[in-house]
């Protein structure tokens, strides 16, 4: 670990140099390179990142659901730490002991709440089919834990909503049936990859606050994935930057929207409009939103030094030699840019 | 957790819930055709099943000394022809006779009545092969043994027509729905193992599947049937066509099982299914392999009709069911003997064919109207 503030026993997933690669026919795909990462409990860590730049393989990683072949886990260790509080590599369980973790342990909702549940099921047999996988709990009673999560996720009338099937609900219901689903085990960590991209903002809004008042109540941990740093500023305690499979920022949430040390998060941060401060004036020319130029580079052949190099506008010759290290610039804030310093000195001066 | 203890459901409000065959089912009553052709499917499979009964005469019984070959429908008289006034139904003993001039054998209407009694004791049977009984709905009783009652004539070695049929329903409409139900497993089983396994077992199969489909039908029927011997015993050979019509039919539904399956497994419900810790196999049965369900359903009903006329099309020729076992196809070969000439002396030989069609026709309409009711764009 190279969180130095951190007390290893409250640890509940530290996951360390994790390199998963994807065998295809046209060369190796790095899509997760060495990522290290932790998250304490009762602790909520955003990882955020664009389209292809390992944030959802690094969660399937943790779930061990990589598809093998073409997938594999090529390095690393992701440690977790069960009911027993004994870390315990996930990379070297058998498949039996992890799906004993799947579900039960870690668990995990998906982006789409429209195709993730089973259409010839009834929402009941959903909740109550994870009940039984883990608890030694009949049908019966494990429908009552299905009609109690309902309950518990706020969806109305959950004694009849526990037969209705997922074609009779909305998305924002359904979503709300597979955050029942994943907590009616009582998971250690939650993995939530997406959660709430399809759903309009209302319901996200609506998402995010029954998350939080879950995670209150029954304290769990929450991998949040996104790549909406609104929702990013809302949930999370720390957050994880990934760009190109590694990651290129982790630091706690208000220091890295405050202070971003790497070029990515600061492109990153200013692709959001502010109405408050880019409000448009009358009479003047519309301000442009500043964007990211360029793509995701193509992880079949990634640049040799910095990922982010070619599209970075703070770019030095130095910089596409080597990987640069994760540098800790203070405070459990690290940056994987050689460049930080300056970034700091800058912002010291407009401040001064 | 915080949650209370499970409340147990005090009352099941099932009919809240709105399954795809709760939809399916009500889409289908609002379907006349449909009913109706499901409708009269079990009155034939009822006859079928009481044949037997329904029949006067036992599946292969016939007089020796007697021998009415081609024997003309005796149409049953109401009507006493000497006073008018209603009696018992019966009908007239016919004597045969060679023409000299044609050298046919002419049947000709005797005066003397041969009386219809319903619930006549005659040959014994097995209903569903243990059930034993020899009543039959109605007959002429074994007092007169030369009086018989032929509602569509007889065939050529003199046995009642209308029982024979009646005993090939039970051949036709079995080895038509034993052989979809027999290549429907298959077809599912190798679609399943081709999707899981994929790679060698995958590629072995889909050729198979192709080897299979490119060989015209025919051939590779009469070819398997060459493979067993020809004098094998009666049922054996029932079974032997089933196998066979079963081994030809699997490969259409294994293409499609396996296209389905691939695509259902990159599906979020099975990521999020393994995701809460089921096995490969929960996955498989319970949440990949319920998806064929509709399909399966559907082209169930509509190849049963297929499997049915292809049952007929092999005794047809001869292959099929084997004496003293009849189907409606082999009843049908028996029109054959004498060219079309005797199609034009004996009509009635062609019924079994009637009611191939009219099976076929119901499992159309109940086909049409399942497939209907499953789709949700022809919802109403």
């Amino acid at each position: 670990m190279t969180d130095h503030t951190t007390n290893q026993a409250e640890v509940l997933l530290a996951v360390n140099g994790l390199k998963t690669y994807f065998n295809t026919d046209d060369g190796v795909v790095k899509s997760v390179d060495g990522v290290t990462f932790h998250i304490k409990k009762g602790e909520t860590l955003a990882v955020v990142g664009e389209s292809g730049s390992g944030k959802s393989v690094t969660s399937l990683s943790v779930m061990r659901l990589i598809p093998m072949p073409p997938g594999e886990i090529a390095g690393g260790e992701i440690l977790f730490s069960g009911t027993d509080g004994k870390p315990r590599d996930i990379v070297n369980l058998s498949e039996a002991e992890m799906r004993k973790i799947r579900g039960n342990d870690i668990a995990m909702i998906f982006q789409e709440p429209m195709t993730s549940l089973n259409p010839v099921y009834t929402v009941g047999d959903q909740i109550a089919e994870a009940v039984m996988l883990h608890q030694d709990k009949n049908r019966k009673d494990a429908m009552g834990v299905a009609t109690d999560m309902l309950r518990f996720v706020g969806i109305p009338a959950p004694e009849k909503r526990v037969n209705e099937y997922p074609h009779q609900m909305s998305g924002g219901m359904r979503q709300r049936v597979m955050i029942a689903m994943a907590l009616s085990c009582n998971p250690a960590l939650l993995i939530a990859d997406e959660p709430t991209t399809a759903l309009d903002v209302t319901i996200q809004a609506q998402i995010l606050d029954l998350m939080r008042k879950l995670q209150k109540d029954i304290g769990m941990s929450i991998l949040f994935i996104t790549h909406n740093l609104g929702v990013v500023a809302e949930m999370a305690d720390r957050v994880v930057v990934m760009y190109g499979g590694r990651v290129v920022e982790e630091g706690d949430v208000i220091e890295i929207f405050k202070a971003p040390r790497h070029p990515y998060t600061m492109g990153l941060l200013n692709s959001i409009p502010r109405p408050g401060i880019d409000a448009h004036i009358p009479g003047t020319p519309r301000k442009r939103l500043e964007a990211i130029p360029g793509n995701v580079p193509n992880p079949l052949n990634l640049p040799p030094g910095c990922a982010f190099e070619p599209r970075c506008k703070f770019a030095i010759p130095d910089c596409s030699k080597a990987v640069p290290e994760l540098q800790d610039t203070g405070g459990g804030h690290m940056a994987r840019c050689i460049r930080w310093q300056e970034f700091e000195k800058a912002d010291q001066e407009v401040t001064a | 957790m915080t949650t209370a203890t499970p409340t147990p459901q005090s009352n099941n409000r099932r009919s809240l819930g709105q399954s795809q065959f709760s939809v399916a089912w009500q889409q289908l009553r609002k379907n006349r055709l449909a009913q109706t052709g499901g409708v009269l499917l079990i009155l034939i499979y009822l006859m079928a099943l009481f044949a037997p009964f329904l029949a006067p005469d036992g599946l292969s019984n016939y007089s020796t000394s007697n021998i009415t070959r081609f024997h003309p429908p005796t149409p049953v008289h109401v009507r006493d022809p000497a006073t008018g006034a209603f009696t018992r139904p019966f009908v007239n003993k016919y004597t045969q006779q060679l023409n000299m001039d044609t050298f046919v054998n002419e049947y000709k209407p005797t005066a003397e009545q041969c009386p219809i009694y319903f619930g006549v004791r005659g040959a014994e049977y097995k209903i569903l092969g243990f059930i034993p009984g020899n009543l039959h709905l109605f007959g002429t009783g074994q007092e007169k043994p030369d009086c018989n009652v032929f509602l569509m004539g007889g065939e050529a070695l003199g046995r009642d027509l209308f029982t024979r049929t009646l005993y090939a329903s039970q051949i036709s409409l079995t080895i038509g729905v034993g052989a979809v139900l027999a290549s429907t497993i298959i077809g599912l089983f190798m679609g399943a193992m081709a999707a899981f396994f994929g790679g060698f077992v995958d590629t072995v199969i889909m050729r198979l599947v192709e080897v299979i489909s490119a060989i015209p039908y025919l051939f590779l029927l009469l070819l398997l049937r060459s493979v067993f011997p020809q004098d094998i015993n009666p049922i054996l050979a029932l079974y032997v066509i089933l196998g066979i019509l079963a081994f030809i039919g699997w490969g259409g539904l294994a293409r499609v099982t396996r296209g389905q399956l691939l695509s259902v497994r990159e599906q979020d419900f099975v990521s999020a299914a393994r995701a809460l810790g089921a096995s490969d196999n929960r996955v498989m049965w319970r949440h990949m392999l319920p998806t064929m369900t509709t399909y399966i359903i559907v082209t169930l009903s509509l190849s049963i009709p297929g499997f049915i006329l292809l049952e007929s099309g092999l005794s047809f020729l001869g292959i099929g069911a084997v004496e003293p076992y009849v189907s409606w196809g082999s009843l049908l070969a028996q029109a054959q003997d004498g060219g079309l000439s005797s199609l034009n002396s004996r009509p009635w030989v062609l019924i079994p064919g009637f009611f191939i069609v009219f099976t076929v026709g119901c499992f159309q309409l109940l086909g049409d109207g399942l497939r209907d009711a499953f789709d949700p764009r022809k919802r109403q």
